[in-house]
């Protein structure tokens, strides 16, 4: 019979030790990406946390997306004043076709305009609708659509606003549902920085 | 090609010929591969002492935005190594090999799922930038090491080739690293 040496007896100790310490987190946290603060690069931008998930819309805009807007509005964030109505519209992540994910249209509209102010949002005439990207030529049911919440807060802060430039900033909380009663999508953080039409 | 062979050649003798003196017991190298890693070992007879490694691994998400090879630096996942592992080594005519295990901190961050987009202008198109949700860890880890290292060179150095792996409760990693050992140190200061 082979002598336990002193190495036999290092090894009992330490490998069900270790073993246990494989097991081990230390510390662990799950992050989401900041929402970005201002415009990206230059373009108008509208960003928000819906249910705690980051959603982006920004521009951008190239010589292919020139081309594409002479056939319609294809910009992702767009904003116009109409005498004293603003309306703004986003759209996030219109190239986001990954893994089946979903993108969202968000029109925002407020009236009695007059520059930086705490407004309603028009409970009409704002809404959020879910959109599921689909290759050519395949057919995908229109996403629901989500209405503000009556008794959710619901309100636009416009905190800057260049009449010369119509160049407008803001933040704005919303809690929209496609039903009373069903579960209801809130955007929290929401801002905006954008140049009206 | 004669080129390549002139160029060439001083590397393979200098990697090929013989130790003037016998290796130290201690050395060090390098390793490069789907990480890149830094390690110490001490050699004492037939064991083994790896005494660190330090290695950094990185990869992208399988599928979605930025998962393509070069695409977007950002999208990537990482893992930080900070390792001590005890073996043994096996010599198998003018090479060895050798397998170890110990215990690895490991600091690191896994990507989660896509979350959004930014786009910048640009002449015909703009780049994009891809953001994800991630986790952030600290973990303790199980790491392993199994080794082969070719003859020793006349500088005393050695290239290898190591296989090794983390197991940990965050995210286990595989690495498959060509390593560089050099084991000079001890008898060039004598």
């Amino acid at each position: 019979m082979r002598p336990f040496t002193r190495h036999r007896a290092w090894a009992a100790v330490f490998i069900p030790w270790l073993l246990l310490a494989a097991g081990c987190t230390i510390t662990a946290s799950d992050v989401e990406p900041a929402l970005p603060d201002g415009q990206i690069e230059g373009s108008s931008t509208l960003a928000s946390y819906a249910n705690g998930r980051p959603v982006v819309a920004n521009n951008s805009s190239s010589l292919i997306s020139i081309l594409v807007a002479a056939f319609g509005d294809s910009r992702a964030v767009a904003g116009r004043l109409r005498g004293t109505q603003l309306d703004m519209r986003a759209v996030d992540d219109q190239s986001a076709v990954y893994a089946g994910g979903k993108y969202h249209a968000l029109h925002l509209l407020i009236n009695a305009f007059q520059g930086p102010s705490t407004y309603p949002m028009d409970g009409q005439l704002t809404y959020y609708q879910e959109i599921t990207p689909h290759a050519s030529g395949q057919y995908v049911p229109q996403g629901p659509t989500f209405y503000p919440v009556p008794a959710a807060p619901a309100e636009v802060i416009i905190t800057s606003w260049d009449a010369a430039t119509r160049h407008v900033r803001g933040t704005f909380v919303l809690t929209v549902a496609t039903a009373p009663g069903a579960p209801a999508v809130v955007l929290t953080a929401g801002r905006f920085d954008l140049v009206l039409d | 090609m004669k080129t390549l062979l002139i160029w060439c050649l001083p590397a393979l003798a200098w990697a090929q010929a013989p130790a003037a003196n016998p290796p130290g017991p201690w050395s060090g190298g390098l390793g490069v591969g789907n990480g890149l890693e830094a390690h110490a070992t001490r050699q004492t007879g037939g064991h083994l002492l790896l005494l660190g490694r330090a290695r950094y691994a990185w990869w992208g998400p399988k599928s979605g935005p930025g998962s393509k090879l070069f695409d977007q630096l950002n999208t990537r996942s990482r893992q930080t190594e900070l390792a001590v592992l005890a073996g043994r080594s096996l010599p198998v005519g003018r090479c060895r090999a050798y397998a170890a295990a110990g215990l690895a901190y490991l600091l690191g961050r896994q990507l989660g799922d896509y979350r959004y987009t930014t786009r910048s202008s640009g002449l015909l198109w703009g780049d994009a930038t891809y953001y994800y949700a991630y986790r952030r860890y600290q973990a303790l880890g199980l790491p392993l090491e199994i080794g082969f290292q070719g003859p020793l060179g006349r500088n005393q150095q050695r290239l290898g080739l190591a296989l090794q792996a983390n197991f940990n409760p965050e995210r286990s990693a595989y690495c498959v690293l060509l390593t560089l050992n050099l084991s000079s140190w001890g008898n060039r200061i004598k």
